[in-house]
């Protein structure tokens, strides 16, 4: 459900298009079901290291930059994601390959369509000792909703008519409609659970590096200063007896891209995903350090942001989708770190359920693989767009993005389409997405996002939908929508998939947005570490932290 | 004295003033960086709004600042959620340790080799301008990428990153970085020092010491020096004032996490009371610098004190 933040401190030692990616995770060996999914483009991609073997005293994990919560209501980015997975616990815990296993919930059960109960795991325990209730659930989950709390996932609850506790490890919730995306959404930063009584005498403060949290996770705080960053150490008392974290202790630190290069190269970072991939060569060429490529969620694209000019016809953005050269694209800018788009949606987030229906129809669509520019220039004249301009949003202090805004100039350029490029500094770029005033004028603009949890309609929601956050060109197919609307409403994952799968073919037709890649997780360690999954799971579930550990 | 602090309160006032004005004029806003740049639900924008004092016009909010500084509040941090004086409190000493290092770098060597370059002219001399030169040209930035990369990465002698913690092992994380900050202004106080002396040495009383007998070191240290030292000194607040411009930009190449490379994050999330704490403090650090070398001036020179 994010945008990946461009981060970014000096344009001249480090243009920051930083990809950090991760993900899915479960392999063989990991006992939570490794799916063996592959389509053509992504067979190389891996979800796990060699499992550890030794215990390791202390580890720095290298993040874009400081975390600056650690409540999960207000976590949204690369860093909160990745601290507050090793902290906390959610209600239902992602596989390292997407898929979703029982976590502080055991099981949901529905007496009706329109009622989850969910029954709670016996003998979990905050850090402090204090038992895990119905009641700090409820709690957690409330403050979710509450739009007066102001947390970012209240709209996560729009079919929630209420949260009550219903025995003292059960929890009812009541719907107004089905909504299987609501247990997707748990098993992610809105459904990690909180202890009430802590944070009901820490109030608005709860989260911050003043007051820290209270979590059930494998990990708890131990310091947490601007200095030193966020320290976390093993919970002795962690409930899950079949995890036994390696690592004692991790410093979780913001790092510039060029600080998380050159500590990665003398060993004062032993772990991080989120590195520049424009230096994964180099990286790869270290002796030193061990560099996978994982699945993701991560959708890299170009988000058609206006509807009444040239970009309002479909036939126009479908001419220029078939006219970009991706490969050449994939090539300068991840250098090999991504893969080629046939959808809108990583392969990354089919391991929620029922990959080989999406595989299927993944297949069957079109493939990007190489630029079309008759047929494209064919649709240019069909639309009478020839010598039209679009204006697209960039930075040109960010690589990626200057790679990607060139890659539609030149495609433009060969089916006869202007380009009006409309750069921003890498420090304001962020306002295109937040601010109308800085979208003015643009036709179109580039994004990297994912969805929180292991599903395309988890990606798809956000820009197809009218009421999508990320759908800035008021972008609105009845047909698309009401296929989402009931796949959010159908309990069964095959039935569920197909409807996804038909929404998919149509959205790949219109084209609300226009894909340039999947972003790979590329997951680097110090060679002596080893175990943690080289997918997207890091941003949702504790099995990088409690993985890792030396070989 | 009393006039001395006015104009600080003042200058404090009107930098506090314009820093406040052009980061609320800057595009942006602070929650982009608690959001990573998501779209935010409406709810969540007007309860952190709210929260954080965002939606007063722009006269209110520094109205707001100011008092709270006056009763001792700097504020609270939007982007690392904490107070600015708790932050402060944490950075302060890291930054204020490696600007002294640095200084302390750049007199020792700067008036060492100025003096051998002003006592040993020829083949010496011709060394230091060359060396003076080259070290000046060089930018702090890159001295500190370059040092990074030959003495760090490859060579492994110093750590890379962030400040260490105890005193041997922060000496160790501060060297490079107080390095690379002391590289521009060495050349500087060289530079002054080699001048200065070499106009001292062509003096009347130098030469009627010399004519006198007198001997070497006591020319160059009572006669030479002493005389040569008010320039030198002036050198200092040039040097301890570029070390402060300096060390936002070293500090970030190697993640140190002093006042500095929070300045320059935060002046990009537009975190305005965080920047204004820094700012406040590096502004007033500029202002004592000055009153010190004032101070200083009166003790080597006893004539201004006479005259004011």
């Amino acid at each position: 459900m994010r945008i990946r933040r461009e981060h970014f401190l000096w344009p001249t030692l480090a243009t920051g298009a930083a990809v950090a990616v991760a993900a899915a995770g479960g392999g063989s060996g990991v006992g939570v079901g490794h799916l063996s999914f592959k389509n053509a483009a992504d067979t190389h991609l891996q979800i796990n290291t060699p499992t550890a073997t030794k215990a390791v005293r202390s580890v720095t994990w290298g993040l874009y930059r400081d975390v600056n919560s650690v409540d999960p209501i207000f976590g949204f980015d690369y860093p909160e994601n990745t601290v507050d997975s090793a902290l906390c616990d959610a209600l239902f815990r992602q596989t390292p390959s997407g898929g979703r296993a029982p976590g502080l919930a055991l099981k949901v059960s529905n007496p009706n369509p329109t009622t989850d109960v969910l029954t709670l795991r016996p003998g979990v325990t905050f850090w402090d000792g204090h038992p895990m209730t119905s009641a700090d659930v409820v709690y957690s989950l409330q403050r979710a909703a509450n739009t007066k709390v102001g947390g970012f996932y209240t709209s996560i609850f729009n079919r929630v008519k209420s949260i009550s506790a219903t025995g003292k490890l059960q929890v009812t919730l009541k719907l107004t409609q089905p909504d299987q995306w609501l247990l997707g959404e748990l098993s992610s930063l809105p459904g990690m659970i909180i202890e009430k009584s802590f944070a009901t005498k820490a109030g608005t403060k709860y989260g911050t590096m003043g007051v820290g949290g209270m979590c059930t996770g494998p990990y708890m705080i131990k310091s947490w200063t601007a200095k030193n960053g966020l320290i976390a150490v093993k919970n002795p008392h962690y409930w899950d007896r079949s995890i036994h974290p390696w690592v004692n202790q991790y410093t979780f630190k913001g790092f510039t891209d060029s600080a998380m290069t050159s500590g990665l190269e003398t060993g004062a970072i032993g772990i991080t995903y989120s590195t520049d991939p424009t230096i994964l060569q180099a990286l790869k060429g270290n002796k030193k350090l061990s560099v996978t490529q994982g699945s993701s969620y991560i959708t890299d694209a170009l988000i058609v942001a206006n509807n009444k000019g040239p970009l309002g016809n479909v036939k126009v953005r479908q001419a220029l989708s078939m006219a970009l050269d991706r490969q050449a694209y994939i090539k300068a800018t991840y250098q090999g770190a991504a893969q080629m788009p046939n959808t809108l949606a990583n392969p990354g987030t089919w391991g929620g359920y029922e990959p080989s229906i999406f595989q299927a129809a993944y297949n069957a669509l079109p493939s990007y693989k190489s630029p079309n520019i008759a047929a494209a220039k064919k649709l240019i004249q069909q639309a009478g767009a020839t010598g039209k301009t679009i204006t697209i949003g960039m930075s040109n202090q960010i690589t990626q993005i200057q790679n990607a805004a060139t890659t539609v100039e030149d495609a433009a350029a060969n089916i006869g389409l202007k380009v009006k490029l409309k750069t921003f500094p890498a420090a304001t770029w962020i306002d295109v997405f937040t601010s109308a005033k800085a979208r003015a004028g643009l036709d179109a603009f580039f994004v990297l996002s994912y969805p929180d949890y292991g599903a395309p309609e988890g990606q798809y929601q956000q820009f197809v939908l009218p009421t999508g956050s990320l759908n800035y060109s008021g972008f609105n197919d009845p047909t698309i929508t009401k296929l989402l609307n009931r796949s959010r409403s159908t309990a069964n994952a095959a039935a569920r998939a197909r409807l996804v799968v038909q929404a998919q073919k149509l959205i790949m037709q219109q084209l609300p947005w226009i894909p340039l890649s999947d972003p790979d997780t590329v997951l680097v360690t110090q060679k002596n570490l080893t175990g943690a999954p080289a997918s997207f799971s890091y941003m949702y579930a504790p099995w990088a932290a409690v993985k890792l550990g030396g070989r | 004295m009393g006039r001395r602090l006015g104009v600080m309160a003042a200058t404090l006032l009107v930098s506090s003033f314009v820093i406040f004005g052009a980061l609320y004029l800057a595009p942006g806003t602070p929650l982009a960086a608690l959001s990573g740049g998501k779209n935010l639900p409406p709810s969540a924008v007007r309860v952190l709004e709210r929260r954080f004092d965002l939606n007063q016009p722009f006269l209110e909010r520094y109205w707001h600042w100011l008092t709270g500084v006056l009763h001792g509040d700097f504020g609270y941090s939007v982007v690392h959620q904490s107070n600015v004086s708790t932050l402060l409190g944490q950075e302060l000493p890291i930054s204020a340790e490696l600007i002294l290092y640095a200084g302390l770098l750049t007199i020792v060597f700067g008036i060492g080799l100025g003096m051998v370059s002003a006592l040993r002219p020829g083949k010496v001399d011709d060394v230091v301008l060359a060396l003076t030169a080259g070290s000046a040209a060089m930018p702090a930035f890159v001295a500190g990428i370059v040092l990074l990369l030959i003495l760090s990465v490859d060579l492994g002698w110093f750590p890379a990153l962030g400040q260490g913690a105890g005193f041997v092992s922060r000496f160790r994380h501060l060297t490079l970085p107080a390095v690379a900050m002391a590289l521009a202004g060495f050349a500087l106080v060289a530079r002054i020092t080699r001048t200065s002396m070499r106009e001292q040495l062509q003096n009347e009383h130098v030469q009627t010491a010399v004519s006198r007998g007198v001997g070497y070191w006591p020319i160059v240290t009572r006669h030479v020096m002493r005389n040569a030292s008010i320039p030198i000194v002036t050198s200092f607040v040039v040097v301890f004032a570029t070390l402060i411009a300096l060390d936002p930009v070293v500090e970030s190449v190697f993640s140190i996490s002093g006042v500095g490379g929070t300045l320059v994050n935060d002046a990009l999330e537009k975190d305005i009371p965080s920047v204004q704490g820094v700012c406040l403090v590096l502004v007033a650090a500029f202002v004592v610098l000055n009153t010190l070398v004032d101070l200083a001036y009166r003790v080597l020179d006893p004539r201004l004190k006479s005259r004011s």
